[in-house]
Formats: C-alpha cells, sequence, structure tokens
C-alpha cells in the first residue's frame, strides 16, 4: 500500500468523521425542536413558552457564533 | 479515488455521508400544526446552513468572502423568522405568515448557494 493510498484512506475517514459530526449535531437540534413542538401539541397549546423560544433560538444562536468564529480564523481569499 | 481536501470528489463524498445522516434526522419530527410551529423550525433549519458554510470554509470548498454571504443571508433568515414569531405572538397572522414565507423562500437561496439538496419542508 503506497504512501498516497493510505493519505486518501485516512482523508477518507476524516471526511466521514466530519460529516459525521455536522449530522450529529444536526440531529441533535431537529431532535431538540421536535421534542418542544411535539409537547406543545400534546398540551394542545398555540404558543410556546418564553423558555421554549430560547431553546429554539438557540438552534440558530450557536451556529452563527461557529460560522463567524471559522470566518475570522479562515486566511483571505487569496 | 483522490480526495484531496477541496477536490470535487471530496465534496460530493462528504456531502452525500452527511445528507444520508440528516436524511435519518428528519424522520419521527411531528409537522408543523400552527405558524408558531412552523417558524420554529426554521431557526435549526438556519442553524444548518449556518454549520454547512462553516464546514465548507474549513475544508477550503468556498471563500472567506462567500462564507460572509451565507452568513449575511442567514442573518436576514434570522430576522424574518424574528419577526413572524413577534407577530404570531401579536394575534397578527397574515404577517406572521408574510414573513415565514419570506424567510423559508431566502433560506433557500442561501441552501441553493451551497449546493445544498433541497429541503422538501421549505417547499410547503
Amino acid at each position: 500500500m503506497s504512501l498516497a493510498t493510505v493519505v486518501s484512506i485516512v482523508e477518507g475517514a476524516n471526511l466521514v468523521f466530519m460529516a459525521i459530526e455536522a449530522a450529529q449535531a444536526a440531529l441533535e437540534k431537529a431532535q431538540k425542536i421536535g421534542a418542544i413542538v411535539a409537547t406543545a401539541q400534546k398540551e394542545g397549546r398555540e404558543h410556546f413558552t418564553e423558555d421554549e423560544w430560547k431553546e429554539i433560538q438557540k438552534t440558530d444562536d450557536e451556529p452563527r457564533r461557529r460560522l463567524m468564529e471559522a470566518i475570522a480564523n479562515a486566511p483571505k481569499d487569496a | 479515488m483522490k480526495l484531496t481536501r477541496g477536490s470535487y470528489m471530496y465534496n460530493v463524498v462528504y456531502g452525500v455521508v452527511l445528507l444520508t445522516f440528516i436524511g435519518c434526522a428528519q424522520l419521527g419530527l411531528p409537522a408543523p400544526q400552527n405558524t408558531e410551529q412552523g417558524i420554529a423550525y426554521i431557526y435549526p433549519a438556519n442553524g444548518l446552513v449556518r454549520d454547512e458554510a462553516a464546514k465548507l470554509l474549513k475544508i477550503g470548498s468556498i471563500k472567506k468572502s462567500e462564507a460572509e454571504v451565507v452568513l449575511s443571508i442567514t442573518d436576514k433568515v434570522r430576522s424574518a423568522a424574528d419577526i413572524a414569531k413577534d407577530y404570531v405572538r401579536a394575534g397578527d397572522q397574515p404577517a406572521a405568515q408574510r414573513n415565514l414565507i419570506l424567510a423559508r423562500n431566502i433560506l433557500k437561496e442561501a441552501r441553493t448557494f451551497l449546493g445544498m439538496p433541497e429541503d422538501k419542508e421549505l417547499s410547503k
């Protein structure tokens, strides 16, 4: 097995891990909102509570922070 | 199959794996029964686009300036969603619905820009 092949395999594995990590984050967000919606539906509520809205908004607040960090750490366009 | 960072095959493999898992994540989610619940789903959907942009930036698939465009677009989605939320809680359903539709449309454009597949929920 050549070094190039090994590097390619490692790159591929890293790619899969990154995708799994992103998917896990997406799954957690989706499940969190799904649980809040399911609870409201089960209780027959038209509206979410303030605490529930805070949790819902966090599913966008944290990714915004991560994107801003990624932009701050990225090199300028060539 | 050469998997050099930023190469076409790299992006394809990454996208397929990611979408497979995200597709599974869509299973079991309760469908929104009113406008407020529809607005709630915009937030994680917007977060997903932001996370996708951050990942694509880190692996070199998009440039810094493009990521900045996505940040700007997703901030507009967030504004529309927040406005929709305020209207629905104030009892103005038509205004809430208008802003929810606006948020969805902008989000669809952001997903297209990043090469993400169509989200059927956003097309409803």
